[in-house]
């Protein structure tokens, strides 16, 4: 596909909220989740070229946005061995964002990364589980177990 | 999808729908700032070429490979797009469907394949796999990218190894704790004889495991817990073994660069440390090797540790920048004859494997390296497997066949065996099996599954196709002459195998229950202990963490004998993690953590052929490590190990006697 930066924004203003709340599910803060979409925006305007259709632009570019929330949570393993991690100061940034789903986000923090990427595609990137299985090289099968088990976790947080 | 889980998701969905995007994220913005970049190229226009291998370069074959497998996760999908380096340059093909297949000739098909592993003749051979890659992605083809796999996993759970719980204690009586020899558990591994690194170990008298900040405490059991020393690495450590009275560990190499380290995440190696812990006060390091790539698995038999390292190639490296994409080991490249060639079309990534006597730790005794796909690892006694998923798109769907090359290793050393290849995927280790030179593997796809027994050259020698049409393999468990799985649907059915002929392998039973096992581990001469879920007949919704004893006496009339089914446990990490079990028949103790509301429960039962499975224990597990529980005996005392915190239990009552805080 070919399309400058208006196209682009155009096309992205169709799933840049999803973008931000999946985002926001996976990164500890919102400063990093905002950080992963401006990330993965970048490259996907610089790859626009590799998309064929309009119709895949949302796969498209959520595969890009959770590679990158992969990447920036080794990056994060990294630095916390560099140096002692203060979760707390992530805790007070991120705080406001989460005044209405304090709960969903505490359901997330219980899950495994793994996890958090099979709901988080599941819920926001309107993947099936064996797509998402493509993506983790997991049989659909074991998705769809992994994916049942995590939401077994979560509503036990977030049972009322 | 059951309507419950739908509504979670609905609920999940709809919970964090009031979310304010931030102003910096809004199309808007995004769209300026896109246009100031554009802006800021076309300035540069002159340097582009350059900038653009610059940003190839900086997000390193493997963040393509993320892009790429993207790509392949869209094809799947039946949206056909595929990935090129051109910047916005019109597609020579069009709208055209793009179908890629990453099979070197192993294709969709029903066959099996054998033949020899290629070496690389030359460093040169090795870059003519990268120009290949190169081109592919310069031309917009997706054969180079399609099935490349994307960056960096963790460590998952393999075939596994230690060096059984006899050696072990041997060494323990060798290195003095003789004064306390007596039982003690070991990891539970997957191959007896083959030891397997963890994060929790004992040799009978000390528990060594591993803190929330990546050091190893030492601590005395011999009156109560005391702390008895520390080894700390100034950097993580990932996991470790203990044997005699020296102890080796895995942390990350120190790359000379720091600002390189920095910038790159994966470039740093990996580094095996071996330390005297005679004094398990004043541990004494004695020497240390690394080698390139990320800690990906290891073994240790005898003297000698295996470690197993996923190394990315740059892909786009010049071909003077041999270090960017020949792996290194102990400091050198590896020699171009202990490098073997892809034998798929998109390589991504390479197994590199070591040896290092323990008795001169500052060596590494040999090397090889294989240029690979993604892929997973077995070892028996003699050899070790690498297996890799190859897919193929027949004009109708896609079609999965598993490469598999064998390595033998013998007192450190390591030789290239053959290579083969069957069709379906592994589900997980415990699906592949050597057993008296011949390899057996069972194998699952979307709608068949198959059971293939190789030869030592890997060539076929038996198979059984079409089984359990439209379900999946959840387990297996393949010992000696007799094999065992599970797959899914609805139901569980537990198939049983006669593997003594391999030119014959026969079905001999299959019993259906609800639910589905995840893991089976004998017990005993007549039992195969199940652990996985519960699930509805009609639906196939799970339900709580489910206990099966099957009686294989009779294999070809094997009954569940006895069931206990967990109410409200919703997972346990020994469905993923065999490492996770303490299964001891010869106690009678069968022993897990797992998940209830929003704690994590250690579980003991006993189970007896009468009365079936008995609770023991029931307790909290403590300590918020970010390390997976561990539960481990030294004579009468039951230790449960997470991360910073150990508790003891007395196995008579199993009432907590004790606990420590590291």
């Amino acid at each position: 596909m070919k399309c400058d930066a208006e196209g682009f924004a155009a096309l992205y203003g169709t799933v840049y909220t999803d973008m931000y709340r999946f985002a926001l599910c996976m990164m500890k803060s919102s400063h990093d989740a905002e950080d992963a979409v401006s990330e993965a925006v970048i490259q996907a305007y610089e790859h626009i070229g590799s998309l064929r259709s309009e119709e895949s632009f949302r796969s498209w570019i959520f595969t890009i946005l959770a590679n990158t929330c992969r990447r920036k949570w080794r990056q994060q393993e990294k630095d916390q061995e560099k140096a002692e991690w203060t979760f707390f100061s992530n805790e007070e940034e991120s705080a406001p964002d989460w005044e209405q789903a304090v709960d969903v986000r505490n359901a997330f923090a219980i899950l495994a990364e793994e996890e958090q990427l099979i709901v988080g595609l599941s819920v926001f990137g309107g993947y099936t589980s064996g797509e998402i299985g493509e993506f983790l090289e997991k049989s659909p099968s074991t998705v769809r177990s992994k994916l049942s088990r995590a939401l077994a976790k979560m509503s036990l947080i977030l049972k009322e | 999808m059951e309507k419950k889980e739908q509504e979670m998701l609905e609920k999940i969905r709809s919970s964090s729908g009031e979310l304010r995007v931030p102003e910096a994220l809004e199309p808007e913005h995004v769209k300026e700032m896109l246009e100031k970049r554009d802006r800021e190229k076309e300035e540069e226009k002159g340097e582009k070429r350059r900038r653009t291998v610059r940003f190839l370069r900086s997000v390193r074959g493997r963040q393509v490979a993320a892009l790429a497998a993207g790509l392949a996760l869209v094809c799947l999908a039946g949206a056909a797009y595929t990935m090129g380096a051109r910047e916005a340059s019109g597609s020579p093909e069009g709208e055209s469907y793009h179908i890629s297949t990453s099979s070197g000739g192993a294709g969709p098909e029903t066959e099996t394949e054998s033949g020899k592993l290629t070496a690389a003749g030359s460093y040169d051979d090795i870059y003519a796999c990268l120009e290949e890659y190169q081109e592919a992605y310069e031309e917009n083809e997706p054969g180079g990218i399609s099935g490349f796999h994307p960056e960096s996993r963790e460590v998952t759970a393999e075939s596994a190894s230690p060096s059984g719980a006899e050696e072990s204690s041997q060494a323990a009586a060798a290195s003095g704790a003789a004064d306390y020899a007596g039982s003690y558990s070991d990891t539970n591994i997957r191959q007896e004889g083959v030891d397997e690194g963890d994060v929790v170990k004992t040799d009978g008298r000390y528990i060594y495991t591993l803190t929330d900040e990546g050091e190893i405490s030492i601590v005395d059991t011999a009156d109560g817990m005391e702390e008895a020393g520390v080894i700390s690495e100034d950097r993580q450590i990932l996991e470790f073994y203990v044997a005699d009275s020296r102890l080796m560990l895995f942390t990350y190499a120190v790359d000379a660069d720091e600002e390189k380290a920095d910038y790159d995440i994966w470039s740093s190696g990996t580094a095996l440390v071996t330390y005297d812990i005679s004094d398990r006060g004043a541990p004494r390091k004695l020497g240390e090797v690394t080698q390139s790539g990320s800690y990906r698995s290891s073994r240790m038999v005898g003297d000698h540790v295996y470690v197993f390292t996923t190394f990315y190639a740059d892909m786009f490296a010049e071909a003077e920048a041999r270090e960017t994409y020949i792996p290194q080991a102990g400091g050198s490249l590896i020699q171009e004859s202990s490098i073997y060639l892809p034998e798929t079309d998109s390589p991504s990534q390479y197994l590199v494997m070591t040896s290092t006597d323990i008795k001169t730790p500052d060596r590494i005794a040999d090397s090889k390296a294989l240029f690979a796909g993604y892929g997973e690892l077995y070892v028996s006694n003699e050899n070790i497997y690498w297996y890799e998923v190859s897919s193929g798109y027949d004009g109708f769907g896609w079609e999965y066949s598993t490469l598999i090359r064998k390595i033998s290793y013998k007192e450190g050393r390591l030789e290239a065996v053959a290579k083969g290849s069957v069709p379906g995927t592994i589900d997980d280790s415990f699906s592949i099996d050597e057993y008296e030179g011949n390899l057996r593997v069972v194998t699952t796809d979307e709608n068949a599954n198959g059971l293939y027994i190789l030869g030592p050259d890997l060539e076929e020698t038996g198979r059984i196709d079409n089984l359990a049409k439209d379900e999946q393999v959840y387990s297996a468990r393949l010992m000696g002459d007799m094999g065992y799985f599970v797959t899914f649907r609805n139901t569980d059915p537990l198939f049983s195998v006669d593997l003594s002929d391999p030119e014959n392998p026969q079905i001999l039973g299959e019993l259906k229950i609800p639910g589905f096992s995840d893991y089976l581990h004998p017990y005993g001469e007549e039992c195969l202990l199940g652990i996985g879920m519960d699930a509805d007949e009609e639906t196939g919704a799970t339900g709580g963490v489910k206990l099966s004893m099957f009686n294989v006496s009779d294999p070809s009339d094997v009954q569940e004998e006895h069931t206990l089914i967990l109410e409200n446990v919703y997972s346990a990490d020994v469905l993923y993690d065999y490492k996770a079990a303490l299964i001891d028949p010869d106690r009678n103790i069968i022993g897990f953590s797992a998940y209830r509301g929003a704690q994590e429960i250690y579980y003991v039962f006993s189970y007896d052929a009468d009365k079936g499975f008995t609770c023991l224990m029931e307790e909290r597990v403590n300590g918020s490590s970010q390390r997976a529980a561990r539960g481990l005996y030294i004579e009468n005392v039951l230790y449960v190990v997470k991360g910073n915190i150990i508790e003891s239990y007395g196995m008579e009552d199993f009432k907590k006697t004790g606990d420590i805080i590291l």
